[in-house]
C-alpha cells in the first residue's frame, strides 16, 4: 500500500488510480469535517466533493506532498464556512432532532453518539472525528492537527474517557 | 450498505470506540464520493497542476462574507457615488462646490458602473476580488449584479446573482447559474444614508482631506476622502471614502471604500461610471425570464415568524450582556458591523478570530468561556440578518436602541409590522408581544 507522499507525487502525475485512493483515505475526514461545521451530512458530502476536486485541480501547488490530508480538510472547512455563511444556516437546532428528522435510516441509527461527541471539548472532537470516524493514523492525525503525537494519543484517551462516562450517565 | 450487515458483524458492541468506528464505516459505505470526484474530475479535465487552490478557496469564502455587508449597504440601491455629496458638502474648492455636484447629480437620469471588491493586499491574504455590476434609472430603479465565485474563488461573470426593485414596487432576484427566481419586497423601510439620493441636503459631512488632482480614464479629476462613520455612522469604525470627481461633468468617476469586515481589511471599487447613456427597459423588468423557475427554500431553511423573533431576542440578550447592559447604539442595524461589535466585546483578538475560522481550536478553546461567546456570536449572524432584512423592507419597522435599555419594561425596543398586519413589538427587556392596529 503506497503512502500518501507516493499516492500524491502519482496523483500529480495524473494517475487516476493515486487519485481515487487519495479520496478513499480522506473522503470520512472531509466529510466529517464539514458535516462538524454544516450540521448536514448530505451537504457535507457535496462541499467534501467541491473540495477534492478544487485540491485536485490545484495539486500542482501543494509543495509538501505528505501534507495533502491537512492541506484538504483546511479547503474542506473554508469550503464549509462559506456554504453556511452564504445560507446563514440555524445552527442552533439540536443533533438528535436534526438526524431523527431530516437524515436518512442508516445515520438515524447513530444518532445517540452525535450528541455526545458534541460534548465534548473541540480539539476532542476534532481527533474523534478523525481517529474513529474517519480510520486515520495518530501519525496522520498529529500531522493534520499541528499537535505532537503524544498529546494527540492523550487527548483521544480523554476523548474516549469522557464519552464513556457521559454513556454511563445517559444509561443511569 | 445498511446498518444490519454492520449490526451483524458485531451485534453485542456496545464499547464507545467500537461503536464510533461502526459510525465511520457507516459514513464510508452510505457517503462515498470517491466515484462523483473522478467523474467530476473526468470531466473537467482538471487533473492538472494549478497554482494558488488554498488562497483562493479561503478569500474567497472571507469576501463573500464581505459581500453580505456590501449588499446590505451599498449594492441594494445604494448609488455609491452619493457619499461623494456628503464628501463635497463642505469642500470649498473654487472649481467643485457642493451645489455643483448636487446639480449635476439630480438631474442625472441613469448611470451604471463596474464594482470590484476583496481583501486588501496584504503579506496574509490573497486578494481575489468578487465583481459586480450596477445599473440605477431615475427616479428609483435599481439593478445590482453579483457574479458568483466559482471554486477556486474567482468570480465567474456568467452565473450572478441579480436584484432588480425599487423603493415602492416589489421587485425580483434571480440566480443565473440555477435559473431560479424570487419575489422580493420593495425597499421601503429604513436604509442606509449612503442610499438616500433624495435626502443628499441631510448629510452634514466632512472631507478630511484634499487628494488633490488626478487623471482617471483620460478625465481630469479632483480627489478627495473622509471617514466613512461621517457619511454613515452605523457602518462601523475605521473605514474610509475616497472620490474621484470629473472636473467637466462634476459627476463622480471612480469612488473607493476601504472598510473592515469582522477584522478582514476590505476595498470595494465603483468605477468605470456611465452617467446619462440611455439603459435598456428590460434590465429593470421584474418578470421571471424565460427557463426560469421559482426558487425553493428547504423546509430546515424556513423559519416560522415566532422562531425569527425568538432569535432577535436571543441575539438583542446576546448584544446586552457582552456590552455591559446596553443594546446596538445605532439607527440601522448591520448583521456584520454588530458581529465585529460583539467579537470586541468578547475580547477576541484578530488572531483568535481566524484561528477559530479555521478550526485551529488550540489557539481559542483553551479559553472555553471565550470560546462560548465566540460561539454564541457566531451563531446570532442569522439572527441580525433578519433585523436588517426587516428594517430593509418594512417602513413602518422602528428600532430605538439609542434610547431604550435592557430595564426599560415599558420602552418598545424594536417593532414592525407582521404579515397578517398585526404589529410585532419587543421591550426593553425583551417581552414579546404581538399588538394589533
Amino acid at each position: 500500500m503506497r503512502n500518501t507522499l507516493e499516492l500524491v507525487e502519482a496523483a500529480k502525475a495524473g494517475e487516476s488510480e493515486a487519485i481515487a485512493e487519495l479520496v478513499e483515505r480522506y473522503q470520512r475526514a472531509a466529510i466529517t469535517t464539514a458535516w462538524s461545521i454544516t450540521r448536514d451530512f448530505h451537504e457535507a458530502q457535496d462541499i467534501s466533493q467541491e473540495s477534492f476536486v478544487i485540491a485536485f485541480r490545484q495539486l500542482g501547488s501543494l509543495k509538501a506532498n505528505e501534507a495533502f490530508g491537512q492541506w484538504l480538510l483546511i479547503i474542506v472547512r473554508r469550503a464549509a464556512l462559506h456554504a453556511i455563511k452564504n445560507k446563514f444556516p440555524k445552527v442552533d437546532e439540536s443533533f438528535s432532532s436534526d438526524v431523527a428528522d431530516v437524515q436518512p435510516r442508516w445515520l438515524s441509527e447513530f444518532a445517540d453518539i452525535l450528541p455526545l461527541i458534541d460534548q465534548l471539548p473541540s480539539h476532542e472532537q476534532e481527533v474523534i472525528r478523525l481517529r474513529y470516524l474517519s480510520d486515520l493514523a495518530i501519525e496522520e492525525i498529529a500531522s493534520i492537527t499541528g499537535r505532537p503525537l503524544g498529546t494527540v494519543t492523550k487527548q483521544i484517551s480523554r476523548a474516549v474517557a469522557r464519552l464513556r462516562s457521559l454513556v454511563s450517565k445517559v444509561a443511569s | 450498505m445498511n446498518n444490519e450487515r454492520l449490526k451483524t458483524v458485531d451485534d453485542d458492541c456496545r464499547d464507545i470506540e467500537r461503536r464510533l468506528m461502526l459510525f465511520g464505516k457507516a459514513i464510508e459505505c452510505n457517503l462515498s464520493i470517491t466515484d462523483r470526484v473522478l467523474e467530476q474530475l473526468s470531466s473537467e479535465s482538471v487533473a492538472q497542476p494549478g497554482t494558488g487552490a488554498l488562497q483562493g478557496s479561503h478569500s474567497g469564502s472571507l469576501t463573500r462574507r464581505g459581500s453580505l455587508k456590501t449588499l446590505q449597504k451599498l449594492s441594494v440601491g445604494a448609488l455609491a457615488a452619493t457619499v461623494l455629496l456628503a464628501l463635497l458638502s463642505t469642500v470649498a474648492d473654487s472649481r467643485l462646490t457642493f451645489a455643483q455636484v448636487v446639480d449635476s447629480m439630480q438631474k442625472a437620469t441613469s448611470c451604471s458602473y463596474d464594482i470590484r471588491m476583496g481583501m486588501r493586499n496584504s503579506e496574509t491574504f490573497h486578494v481575489p476580488e468578487l465583481t459586480g455590476k450596477f445599473y440605477w434609472q431615475a427616479p428609483d430603479q435599481f439593478r445590482s449584479e453579483d457574479y458568483l465565485l466559482q471554486n477556486d474563488g474567482v468570480p465567474d461573470s456568467l452565473s450572478k446573482e441579480i436584484n432588480i426593485f425599487s423603493r415602492s414596487e416589489k421587485g425580483i432576484a434571480l440566480n443565473t447559474k440555477e435559473k431560479t427566481y424570487s419575489e422580493t419586497l420593495p425597499f421601503g423601510g429604513r436604509m442606509s444614508p449612503l442610499m438616500a439620493l433624495q435626502n443628499l441636503s441631510d448629510f452634514e459631512a466632512a472631507a478630511s482631506k484634499n487628494l488633490g488632482s488626478r487623471v482617471i480614464n483620460g478625465i481630469p479629476c479632483t480627489g478627495f476622502e473622509l471617514a466613512m462613520e461621517v457619511v454613515d455612522p452605523d457602518s462601523g469604525d475605521g473605514g474610509k471614502l475616497e472620490a474621484w470627481i470629473d472636473n467637466h461633468t462634476r459627476l463622480p468617476q471612480q469612488v473607493s471604500i476601504s472598510m473592515f469586515d469582522s477584522f478582514i481589511p476590505v476595498d470595494l471599487v465603483f468605477e468605470n461610471f456611465q452617467w446619462n447613456e440611455p439603459l435598456d427597459e428590460e434590465l429593470f423588468s421584474v418578470v421571471p425570464p424565460t427557463g426560469y423557475s421559482l426558487r425553493k427554500v428547504e423546509a430546515n431553511q424556513k423559519r416560522s415568524h415566532e422562531e425569527i423573533v425568538g432569535g432577535i431576542v436571543d441575539a438583542f440578550r446576546l448584544y446586552a450582556e457582552l456590552s455591559g447592559g446596553q443594546y446596538p447604539q445605532v439607527k440601522v442595524i448591520y448583521g456584520d458591523v454588530m458581529l465585529d461589535d460583539l467579537y470586541r466585546f468578547a475580547g477576541i483578538s484578530l488572531e483568535q478570530y481566524m484561528a477559530a475560522i479555521n478550526k485551529d481550536n488550540e489557539l481559542i478553546v483553551k479559553d472555553k468561556e471565550l470560546w462560548d461567546k465566540y460561539s454564541r456570536i457566531s451563531e446570532s449572524t442569522r439572527d441580525w440578518a433578519e433585523l436588517n432584512a426587516i428594517m430593509s423592507h418594512d417602513a413602518s419597522a422602528l428600532y430605538n436602541g439609542m434610547t431604550v435599555a435592557p430595564t426599560d419594561k415599558e420602552k418598545v425596543l424594536f417593532n414592525w409590522r407582521r404579515v397578517d398586519g398585526k404589529d410585532q413589538v419587543i421591550y426593553g427587556d425583551l417581552r414579546v408581544e404581538v399588538q394589533s392596529p
